[in-house]
């Protein structure tokens, strides 16, 4: 099928999986609140959003038979779009079948729940699709509602709401940088289009008003992908937030975040490189090496996380800043990894806390290789997938991120990451070594983990081993997945040129 | 300098002031009040640069209706008898005002970099050809017609997601 956005019709085909997530999400809205069975609606709504997810799937599978006429649609349809797509869908899967036992333990077993998640994955979807700056405004900005909403949901706990109200005021504060920027630079360039702007903006000729725009979008975005020194709200509202939902704001919103950086930055201005490549050098550098310092002295293991989550931020920021097909490959293959990885992580910590989330801490953990060697098992091979040991999907996709920003130019940033990781071991491993070399201090109770959890970690290592030992199908996808939106000849002189530079 | 210009830096250094008086201000029914002397101001220079529709939007959905929520919201809670500071030391304040003044600087020192551009009178042929309703019209229902769905969808998440923080419900 021919996508024409001249027929205003044609914008419905084109936001097919989104749209498809929206109608069920409004569905189930009307399920929850007409609900008459004995218990709550809460269980029987978040079967029927894993239906609604594979729908989209289904129609996000429909789109890649489907061609678009021209470059300048509001509206993306391209395989980048789709790929990132699938992550989303795959992640917010994976959360919905990891938070069921979660939410029914905490007493939040309401509908809403998996509702909003639904809506925050279309605002990601929307997202990762939009070539307009409003557009990727609003996604933001549903995202972050939603997000917002899930952050606080366990509205018995200080700790949770404390949570929602710092993700809130920073996110807003965050959005405001992010609307100020692109007004400017829709005052610098006439147009929110970013494939009208992408022809309009050439190096060179920069006014002081898009340089201004861009630095603001580039403070904006530091804040959403939580970027050092912009994080400070990350470990909190981590910590608060409930634990399913923090594995999906570690995975899935920092890949819709970094969906539109990628959109905005590395395709629509990709021939500014030179003008923002030194701030987001620096932001890179600092994301790699602050938080996995501060990560050595945690001693809760939902903190621990949230720290490595932000310097994975920095890792991908290395991907982005690479800004050849190469980099943009490595950062959906490193994607997918992460996300599985870190979902399964968190799945396990969820499981071990127990009611009330009351063993968090390291110590809790000690001796778990032999009172439970399954869960012990799953933790230790995402942590030593985190840390990017073979032979996990963690190692081959720091390894092409690796690759990517040697080929573009900056070994400096290979061998910052290179360093990171040697000093993220540290705590990863301390926590495999608590489990597995000291004595239990109190033994744990029975855990309970019922079928779907088993089934979502069960995949989540799946994919971790698959990644890892057979990474080339995964990844000859991500190149297809990304052939032609980088200018690649331009692209290469301008990294010379920034090589000879120095 | 002409009338025009007269009345756009009369408006426009009232909409700075007022805002500013806004955020200095210790009483919250004082802060919205000067937000409604800002929001005015903007109105009227939607006035001076032809754009009557957005201006009455302005003064009717601003400067009235959410303003009006606003002071309702203040009194009902009985906001504005704890004067905590924000900014707590005086060294604080000297590092957000100076971080502040050397933001301002590089504005300034940016856009005096830029230079003019010819006046171009965009407004008048689109007035003349679809009058003032049509001109906002025309695009928000055509070109950005996915924009004003998804606003519509991002109105009902705020809404669902403030009943579900607000009501405490037992399961």
């Amino acid at each position: 099928m021919q996508i024409d956005f001249s027929n205003q019709l044609h914008y419905f085909w084109a936001l097919l999986p989104e749209t498809v997530l929206i109608v069920c999400a409004l569905l189930l809205l009307v399920v929850d609140g007409f609900w008459k069975g004995r218990k709550g609606p809460g269980r029987a709504v978040g079967s029927l959003s894993l239906v609604a997810l594979a729908l989209a799937a289904a129609a996000n599978y429909w789109l890649l038979g489907v061609a678009e006429v021209g470059t300048t649609g509001a509206v993306a349809i391209d395989s980048y779009r789709i790929f990132t797509n699938f992550i989303f869908l795959g992640a917010a899967a994976l959360t919905v079948l990891i938070s069921f036992d979660y939410v029914a333990r905490e007493g939040i077993d309401l509908g809403e729940y998996y509702i909003l998640l639904l809506f925050c994955v279309v605002g990601m979807m929307l997202l990762a699709a939009s070539r307009d700056l409003i557009l990727i405004f609003l996604g933001f900005e549903l995202m972050s509602f939603a997000a917002y909403v899930l952050t606080a949901f366990k509205r018995d706990d200080p700790k949770s709401s404390e949570a929602g109200l710092k993700y809130f005021l920073l996110g807003a504060f965050s959005s405001a940088f992010l609307v100020y920027g692109m007004a400017l630079i829709f005052g610098a360039g006439g147009t929110t289009n970013l494939g009208v702007l992408r022809e309009i903006l050439v190096a060179g000729d920069i006014s002081p008003m898009l340089a201004g725009g861009i630095v603001l979008l580039t403070i904006g975005f530091a804040f959403k992908v939580s970027a050092v020194p912009f994080h400070v709200w990350t470990p909190d509202a981590y910590e608060g937030a409930p634990t399913p939902f923090t594995a999906f704001m570690a995975t899935a919103i920092k890949a819709g975040a970094f969906a539109a950086f990628i959109r905005i930055f590395v395709i629509a201005f990709g021939d500014l490189h030179i003008y923002w490549e030194r701030s987001i050098w620096w932001l890179a550098v600092l994301t790699m090496i602050v938080p996995n310092l501060i990560a050595l002295v945690q001693d809760d293991i939902k903190r621990l996380l949230a720290y490595s989550s932000i310097a994975h931020a920095g890792y991908l920021l290395v991907a982005l800043i690479s800004a050849n097909e190469s980099g943009m490959a490595s950062f959906l293959f490193y994607l997918v990894a992460y996300t599985v990885m870190t979902i399964g992580a968190f799945a396990i910590v969820l499981v071990i806390a127990g009611k009330n989330d009351r063993l968090q801490r390291i110590r809790d953990y000690s001796g778990l290789g032999w009172t439970h060697p399954w869960p012990a098992a799953m933790l230790a091979l995402f942590l030593v997938s985190l840390a990017g040991l073979p032979p996990t999907g963690g190692f081959i996709g720091k390894f092409y991120i690796l690759r990517a920003s040697i080929e573009a130019g900056y070994p400096n940033l290979a061998v910052i990451l290179a360093f990171a990781t040697l000093v993220s071991y540290w705590y990863y491993l301390r926590v495999i070594v608590s489990m597995y070399m000291r004595t239990a201090e109190s033994p744990l109770p029975r855990l309970e983990w019922s079928g779907s959890l088993r089934t979502a970690v069960a995949i989540c290592a799946l994919i971790t081993v698959f990644l890892g030992l057979l990474p080339s199908w995964p990844l000859l996808k991500a190149q297809q997945s990304v052939e032609g939106l980088v200018r690649v000849t331009e692209r290469v002189s301008d990294s010379f040129g920034v090589v000879a530079q120095r | 300098m002409s009338l025009i210009q007269l009345v756009f830096y009369f408006f426009a250094s009232l909409a700075v002031a007022s805002s500013l008086l806004m955020i200095t201000r210790r009483s919250p029914v004082y802060s919205a009040m000067f937000l409604v002397l800002t929001l005015f101001s903007l109105a009227a220079i939607f006035v001076v640069l032809d754009a009557h529709f957005l201006a009455a939007l302005q003064v009717i959905l601003y400067a009235g209706a959410i303003l009006v929520l606003f002071l309702f919201v203040i009194m009902l809670l009985n906001l504005g008898y704890d004067f905590e500071p924000d900014v707590r030391g005086r060294f604080a304040l000297v590092v957000a005002g100076g971080v502040g003044l050397v933001l301002l600087a590089e504005i300034v020192a940016l856009l005096s970099g830029a230079e003019e551009l010819p006046p171009v009178d965009l407004v008048t042929p689109l007035l003349d050809a679809q009058g003032a309703i049509g001109a906002v019209a025309e695009p928000l229902f055509q070109n950005y017609v996915v924009a004003l769905e998804i606003t519509g969808v991002l109105l009902l998440v705020a809404m669902v997601g403030a009943v579900v923080i607000a009501k405490r419900r037992t399961v």
